[in-house]
C-alpha cells in the first residue's frame, strides 16, 4: 500500500504583503490568513516583527518644524502678488462668478454688434425707413441682401410700434451724437472689444492637477 | 464623500476665489509644516526648502482655480510642492558647483546623509535622528514615496496621485525604499572577540 501523498505545500507569501501588513494597508482578511500562517511558520512570523518594528521606528521621524514667520511670510507674498489669473475680471472691486462674465459677453456682443451696425448703416438717411418699416436697423440690411422681386422679406412685415420707436428714437439720438453714426460705430466696437475680452477669460480651460 | 478637512478646505477656497486674500492664510497655517516638511525632505537644503515652500503656496494660489474640489486639496498641494522640488534638483544637477558639493542630488542611492542638511531634531531620540539620515541617504523618488508613506501617513493611492507615477511603480519604490531603509537601519553588527585575546 503506498504512503498517502502529503498536502501541498502552501503558495509563497507575495513579496509585498509582510510590508503592507505592517503598515496596516492589508485587507482583514488577507491580514487574519497571514496571521495563521506565521504562526506555524517562524521565518514568516519574524519577517513580519520586523517589518513591525521597521514601521514603528520610520514613524519615529515626524514632520519637521515650520520656522516661526513661514505663514506671515507666505500671506505677505500673496498679499503683494499680482493678480492671479482668475482674479482678472474684478469690476469695482466684485470678482464675478463664471455665469455672470457669460453673461456680460453676450450682453456686450448684442449691443456692440447692433451699435455698430446701426452706425455703419447711414442712420440719418435710414431714419425714416427704419421707422416706417423695420423693427430693427439689422432688418434694413438684411433686406437689402434679397434678390431683386422678392417682395418684402417676412421679418419686416408688420414691425410692432415698440420696435419702430426704439429704431427711430436711436437712429435719432444718433444724429445728436458728437460724432453721429461713426460715433456709434465707435462705441459699438469698444463693446464688442469689451466682450471678446470677457469671453477670453470665459474660455480659459479648467485643468486639473496643479502646474507643473 | 468629503471629510471635515476637506470640507473646510472647500469653503476656504471659494471665499478666497471669491476675492479674498486673506482667507488663503487659513490654508497656509493648515498645510504650511506638511509642505515646508516634504521639500525639506526632497531638497535636503533647510533654507532652500523653506523658498520653495513659500513658492508652492504662491503657485497654489495662482492656480487655484484649476483645484478640483472633489479632490483632496493636501494632495494636490503636495503634488505641486514635488514637482518644484524635482524642477529646483534639476536646475540644481545643472549648475556648475564646486567640486563635492550637490553631489548628492543625482538620483542614485547615497550611503552618506546629505552634509547640507543640519541636524535638525524633528521628532524626539536618537531613533528619529537615524531614522532621518536614513531617509536622506535614499535616492529622490525612494525618499519621496517613502516619506509620503511613513512620515505624512498617505496611502498609496495618494501617493501615486502625488508624484505622478502609477501604483505599481509607488509599490515597487517603496519597497525598494523599506529594503535600503532596513539596511541603513540595522543595528551595527558587533564585531566577533579575537581569538586569545583575554582581558
Amino acid at each position: 500500500m503506498s504512503p498517502m501523498p502529503s498536502a501541498p505545500p502552501p503558495p509563497p507569501v507575495p513579496d509585498d504583503d509582510p510590508a503592507a501588513w505592517a503598515a496596516g494597508l492589508l485587507d482583514p482578511a488577507a491580514a487574519a490568513a497571514l496571521e495563521r500562517r506565521a504562526a506555524t511558520d517562524p521565518a514568516l512570523a519574524a519577517r513580519l516583527r520586523a517589518e513591525r518594528a521597521l514601521e514603528t521606528t520610520l514613524a519615529a521621524d515626524g514632520l519637521a518644524p515650520l520656522p516661526l514667520p513661514f505663514v506671515a511670510k507666505v500671506l505677505a507674498a500673496v498679499r503683494a502678488a499680482p493678480r492671479a489669473p482668475w482674479e482678472r475680471p474684478v469690476v469695482l472691486g466684485l470678482a464675478l462668478p463664471r455665469w455672470a462674465r457669460s453673461a456680460a459677453a453676450a450682453l456686450l456682443v448684442g449691443a456692440g454688434g447692433w451699435l455698430t451696425l446701426a452706425g455703419i448703416e447711414p442712420v440719418a438717411a435710414a431714419a425714416d425707413t427704419l421707422a416706417a418699416s423695420s423693427p430693427a436697423p439689422t432688418a434694413v440690411l438684411a433686406t437689402s441682401a434679397l434678390p431683386k422681386g422678392a417682395g418684402p422679406a417676412p421679418w419686416t412685415q408688420g414691425p410692432s410700434a415698440g420696435a419702430r420707436d426704439v429704431a427711430a428714437s436711436i437712429a435719432n439720438e444718433a444724429v445728436r451724437l458728437p460724432g453721429g453714426p461713426t460715433g456709434l460705430v465707435a462705441v459699438g466696437a469698444a463693446l464688442l472689444g469689451a466682450a471678446l475680452a470677457t469671453a477670453r477669460v470665459v474660455s480659459r480651460p479648467r485643468a486639473n492637477g496643479g502646474p507643473r | 464623500m468629503l471629510d471635515g478637512d476637506a470640507t473646510e478646505d472647500a469653503a476656504t477656497i471659494r471665499e478666497v476665489l471669491a476675492g479674498d486674500r486673506e482667507a488663503y492664510g487659513r490654508l497656509v497655517a493648515r498645510y504650511g509644516r506638511r509642505v515646508h516638511d516634504l521639500a525639506r525632505r526632497i531638497l535636503r537644503d533647510p533654507v532652500e526648502a523653506e523658498d520653495a515652500a513659500q513658492h508652492a503656496f504662491l503657485n497654489a494660489f495662482r492656480a487655484l482655480d484649476r483645484f478640483d474640489p472633489r479632490r483632496p486639496f493636501r494632495h494636490w498641494l503636495l503634488r505641486i510642492t514635488t514637482n518644484l522640488c524635482r524642477n529646483r534638483l534639476v536646475t540644481r544637477a545643472h549648475r556648475p558647483t564646486p567640486r563635492g558639493v550637490g553631489a548628492e542630488d543625482d538620483d542614485r542611492p547615497s550611503l552618506v546623509p546629505a552634509a547640507r542638511a543640519p541636524a535638525e531634531p524633528a521628532g524626539d531620540g536618537p531613533d528619529a535622528a537615524r531614522v532621518r539620515a536614513a531617509l536622506e541617504a535614499l535616492p529622490e523618488t525612494y525618499r519621496t514615496a517613502a516619506v509620503l508613506r511613513y512620515v505624512h501617513g498617505l496611502d498609496l493611492a495618494a501617493i501615486a496621485e502625488i508624484t505622478d507615477v502609477p501604483l505599481p511603480t509607488v509599490k515597487t519604490h517603496l519597497h525598494r525604499a523599506r529594503a535600503a531603509l532596513a539596511r541603513l537601519l540595522a543595528p551595527p553588527e558587533t564585531p566577533p572577540p579575537r581569538a586569545g585575546t583575554t582581558p
